[in-house]
């Protein structure tokens, strides 16, 4: 768990980084589409988050297959 | 070929801006592969006075709804049509990337978050049989499943369902024929996972123990909104029926499983411990774009446990059933996200 941000009124503080404020981007994102595709307004809004936790660090990827020069497109 | 094996049916390549109106143009349409032959006659829901109390038959049917259609599509999942019937399942918006200019590209994908709306992307589809020539307005995907045994090239299955409009006969020219699909070489495919310590990766594929997977999606589509003052359709001049405004989605279904050898007591023992791992990622992968870059159809399940881990049989030899619960993902707040690289600028 990050360290917790708060702003002047005590709510943790949404910042570039973290799962909530990724969630944030995304639903505007999509919230943006749908109005855009449907004509219907969304209303709903993300509830303010209680916590604050960084994005997943991509894991390693095992060994990965390399592509045999001059391997025939099929 | 057998008759109904020359029925030819095609999705539109974009996706309706007016519910109910598909494209009207067929350059706009894609020949869908399916080996599930079917052809397309719509059927008209009748009403009666048969049970009235002292009938002993109607004396006379009356019209009611066109009886919404439903259709199923099964082949090699690739990265067009079958690419495209995924992303409308999940129904999220794309995020369209380029990998390489004007050569590969990356499309990204979630699922409509309910939060946002419950209508999913609705598309035209054309079927053709002889004098069996429809045009299907307002069609969605009720359900997509991808899934790969053995050495067989990964499947997938689509249902369709739309609303019951239709225009006959379809009246689109140029129609497209079915495009060659690519070879997605069943021995490519890719399953990774990152492990409860958020770090190791762990690479089913490589250790050579994946005997089968699949991942299944459900929106349980409502087609019987019906409700009063809902369009009329004609067929020659007095066969009228009416058909619905809005088919909106229900509260979807992801089920993932996995058949593996069983080696160790591993898995058994993460699944009963409640441990939580990430970016569960099956790529299914096809020939080369360019030099680099081949074709990718890739599931996501961002957050996810074992459920349970059941024994299983393989032939006789021992096997292990790994049922895969799909946790909350706390980005794009579904189950399962989706990416597709291939050689389009974009995939609707």
């Amino acid at each position: 768990m990050a360290k917790k941000k708060t702003s002047e009124n005590g709510a943790i503080e949404i910042v570039p980084g973290t799962e909530e404020h990724a969630a944030r981007e995304f639903f505007a994102n999509e919230k943006a589409a749908y109005e855009e595709r449907t004509g219907e307004k969304v209303h709903y809004e993300l509830a303010h988050p209680l916590t604050s936790t960084p994005l997943p660090k991509p894991a390693e990827p095992a060994s990965d297959e390399k592509t045999a020069e001059g391997e025939a497109n099929n | 070929m057998s008759r109904i094996e020359t029925v030819q049916n095609w999705i539109s390549k974009t996706i309706e801006g007016t519910y109910n109106t598909a494209d009207s143009t067929g350059s706009n349409y894609s020949q869908v592969p399916s080996q599930n032959p079917f052809f397309v006659l719509p059927k008209l829901e009748k009403l009666s006075d048969a049970n009235r109390i002292g009938m002993n038959a109607p004396t006379h049917l009356c019209s009611h709804y066109w009886r919404p259609g439903q259709y199923g599509f099964a082949d090699d999942a690739e990265t067009d049509v079958p690419a495209r019937l995924f992303r409308r399942s999940l129904g999220g918006a794309v995020t369209d990337t380029v990998v390489v200019a004007a050569t590969v590209w990356d499309h990204t994908f979630a699922i409509l978050p309910p939060q946002t709306g419950a209508i999913l992307p609705s598309f035209g589809m054309a079927s053709l049989l002889d004098a069996a020539s429809f045009l299907l307005h307002g069609c969605m995907v009720d359900r997509f499943k991808i899934s790969q045994k053995g050495d067989q090239r990964a499947q997938y299955e689509a249902d369709i369902v739309q609303s019951g409009k239709f225009t006959n006969p379809h009246g689109l020219t140029a129609l497209p024929v079915l495009s060659p699909p690519p070879c997605m070489d069943s021995f490519r495919t890719k399953i990774h996972y990152t492990d409860s310590d958020g770090s190791t990766d762990v690479d089913l594929g490589s250790v050579g123990k994946v005997i089968e997977w699949s991942v299944e999606h459900k929106n349980n589509v409502n087609t019987a909104k019906r409700r009063i003052g809902d369009p009329i359709q004609t067929v020659s001049t007095s066969g009228s029926g009416a058909y619905v405004r809005r088919l909106p989605r229900g509260k979807y279904e992801t089920t993932v499983g996995m058949l593996i050898d069983f080696l160790d007591l591993t898995d058994w023992t993460k699944s009963v411990q409640n441990l939580t791992f990430t970016n569960l990622k099956i790529t299914v992968v096809g020939p080369l774009i360019d030099a680099t870059n081949r074709h990718e159809f890739e599931i996501i399940v961002p957050k996810f446990a074992f459920e349970s881990v059941d024994p299983g049989d393989d032939d006789g030899d021992a096997a292990t059933q790994l049922n895969i619960v799909p946790l909350q993902d706390p980005v794009s707040l579904g189950t399962i996200t989706g990416r597709i690289r291939n050689n389009q600028a974009t995939l609707l």
